[in-house]
């Protein structure tokens, strides 16, 4: 072990910190704050107790980003239980490292009940190497300190090696599939060697004097199945806290399971919906691709004939040609706009130009629009900044708004619909609206509801999709609409943001 | 014998640039016009031996126009040219009275069959 590390054998290159020193520091974490030197006497636990407090805070707070990351409501409340019983447990040890006198039987036996039979999977490590490195980098000066973790993996490699699992509850052995307890003891690295994927979260989490730590991480188990696993744990927030971390493990594979299937089946019915879009558009996507292909056959046959004729004209028989390789490039364009937009693709993440988005969307639409006798028409600024986000998807809901937007105008005598899109703080919002004699009161409540349709043949899914795509964008999507001035569709997307697809 | 004078109306300037290049090649003379509206304000309708017309065109439609001419120039061969033939248009074409009904894309040996069919000329294909 400390060959592995002798950072943590005890030849450091800083000289320990003075806990006067270090709490002069204000931009050191808690525990380094209060690190008291090794042979110092930590004081009572009421500080300690407050930040159990502070950490269950914490996790409740973190929750809604938890959300947006798409951990499930039921893990929720596992990872909190299961935080909750972290903190009790820590201020058992507490009380039975400190107290032990005053600590009664009940309680000795209250806390083996609570860790012992808990539905959840509890893990007692000792950090100790850890808090002591970091504090020691912290003092000679090292202020990113996963950055300098990352910039020397034998140093790191140590460092995980270093933790130990002290002990885990009965259930964690159930959970590992392990033959008994003493298997899951010793160094990280041993027993869960992924954790090093997550060392650098850790170290990160520790460094900032996180209160909580919480992540999804890969588990693997004594047949060697892999497990996935939410992570919880309270951190220290006293260097000698670093002896006993409590670590819980929830096991989510099922639920990620559930989560591909369902992400699965909502891009399928998004595909449907685009094939049934295209499927409406068929007469235009027809004349899109005929047309050219019409041209491409009287410019060639034009060309041949400038051509042989006694006296050939070069110049008519040159710009035929030119013409048939313009309208082959036109009709390219739209076999690939089509295919791009039917296209069976997974939800992908790339920066996106919106108003050529928009563009592009028009175009699909744009023979559709014109046989309506419908105008469209694109307002917005010059230049609006990329934004991070799945281009069918979104290129999906602005030609369902645009396509819904002409179907509304069919019948009237003003047929437009505007798309104006600009910036708004750290938003892009686009606005579709068209002409058409508007909503009635009583269906905008249900507008986005699935199934929910207006037209005899329509599927109901059109904006249903349009909400979810753009709420997994991290935005948002209303509709407003006054009878006879036709209808307005919004949504708002965060300009850079970093949601999951 | 004078070349005849044939009216392109398209909204797709690609299709009046394609069939003005193959009719003026074949020895016809052409006039090209984006729409219905813009062939029917010029005077003169009955200077022209023969028209093909689009369907789909915003504003009034081939076939509407088909109709009107019918009435003011039924012996005016009318030509009807779409992208997208439904059974209903092809009837209705055939129904007014059109000399052709083709579908785009079409070979051209077939449209100039057409058109000198249209004008009895028999010297274009």
């Amino acid at each position: 072990m400390s060959a592995l590390d002798p950072q943590v054998s005890g030849s450091a290159p800083a000289p320990m910190p003075s806990p006067a020193g270090a709490a002069r520091s204000p931009d050191l974490p808690r525990w380094a704050r209060s690190a008291p030197s090794p042979s110092q006497k930590t004081p009572g636990p009421s500080p300690w107790l407050l930040a159990t407090g502070l950490a269950i805070a914490a996790a409740l707070v973190t929750w809604p980003a938890m959300a947006a990351h798409g951990v499930l409501a039921a893990s929720h409340l596992v990872a909190l239980a299961a935080l909750a019983i972290c903190a009790l447990l820590l201020v058992h040890a507490r009380l039975t490292g400190e107290r032990a006198l005053r600590a009664s039987e009940a309680a000795n036996q209250r806390f083996s009940e609570i860790y012992d039979r808990a539905g959840i999977s509890i893990w007692r490590e000792d950090w100790t190497p850890v808090g002591r490195r970091m504090l020691e980098l912290r003092q000679s000066g090292v202020t990113d300190i996963p950055g300098y973790f990352d910039a020397r993996p034998d140093e790191k490699k140590a460092l995980h090696a270093a933790v130990r699992i002290t002990d885990v509850n009965r259930f964690t052995v159930q959970l590992m599939a392990a033959a008994d307890k003493a298997e899951l003891l010793g160094s990280l690295a041993d027993v869960l060697p992924h954790s090093y994927l997550t060392f650098s979260r850790w170290l990160g989490a520790l460094a900032r004097g996180d209160d909580v730590y919480i992540a999804e991480s890969k588990v693997r188990r004594a047949d060697g199945s892999l497990v996935d696993c939410l992570v919880t744990a309270a951190l220290p927030q006293s260097l000698e806290s670093f002896a006993d971390i409590m670590v819980s493990i929830v096991e989510i594979s099922e639920y990620k399971r559930d989560q591909a299937r369902l992400a699965e089946a909502e891009s399928e019915v998004a595909r449907a919906q685009r094939i049934a879009t295209m499927g409406a558009l068929t007469a235009s996507i027809a004349h899109e691709v005929n047309s050219p292909l019409a041209a491409i056959s009287s410019n060639a046959a034009a060309c041949i004939r400038w051509l042989v004729r006694p006296e050939p004209d070069l110049a008519e028989a040159q710009s035929a040609a030119r013409a048939v390789l313009q309208n082959v490039e036109r009709a390219q364009g739209v076999i690939e706009r089509t295919r791009a937009f039917i296209s069976r693709s997974e939800p992908r993440r790339a920066d996106i130009d919106l108003p050529a988005l928009i563009r592009s969307s028009l175009q699909i639409l744009d023979r559709e629009a014109r046989s309506h006798g419908c105008e469209l028409r694109l307002e917005t600024p010059g230049e609006i900044a990329p934004l991070r986000g799945d281009p069918i998807q979104l290129q999906q809901v602005l030609v369902n708004l645009i396509l819904n937007g002409l179907q509304a105008c069919a019948s009237r005598p003003e047929k437009l619909v505007r798309v104006r899109t600009w910036a708004e703080g750290d938003q892009v919002v686009t606005a579709v609206s068209d002409t058409g004699p508007g909503i009635p009161a009583e269906h905008l409540g249900q507008l986005f509801q699935p199934f929910f349709s207006t037209k005899p043949t329509g599927m109901g899914m059109g904006l249903a999709i349009c909400r979810s795509v753009i709420e997994a964008h991290g935005g948002e999507i209303s509709v407003s609409s006054a009878p006879e001035e036709g209808a307005t569709v919004v949504f708002r997307l965060p300009l850079s943001q970093s949601s999951v697809l | 014998m004078k070349s005849p004078l044939i009216a392109i109306i398209d909204d797709d300037a690609a299709i009046r640039a394609g069939l003005s290049s193959l009719l003026r090649s074949a020895g016809c003379r052409v006039r090209l016009f984006p729409t219905a509206e813009a062939f029917l304000a010029e005077e003169g309708a009955v200077r022209y031996d023969c028209i093909i017309t689009d369907v789909q065109m915003p504003g009034i439609s081939g076939l509407d126009l088909q109709d009107q001419l019918k009435r003011s120039l039924p012996a005016l061969p009318v030509i009807v040219l779409t992208a997208f033939p439904t059974p209903a248009i092809r009837q209705r074409a055939l129904a007014a009275g059109a000399a052709s009904f083709l579908s785009k894309p079409f070979e051209a040996r077939t449209l100039l069959q057409a058109v000198d069919a249209a004008i009895g000329d028999g010297h274009l294909a």
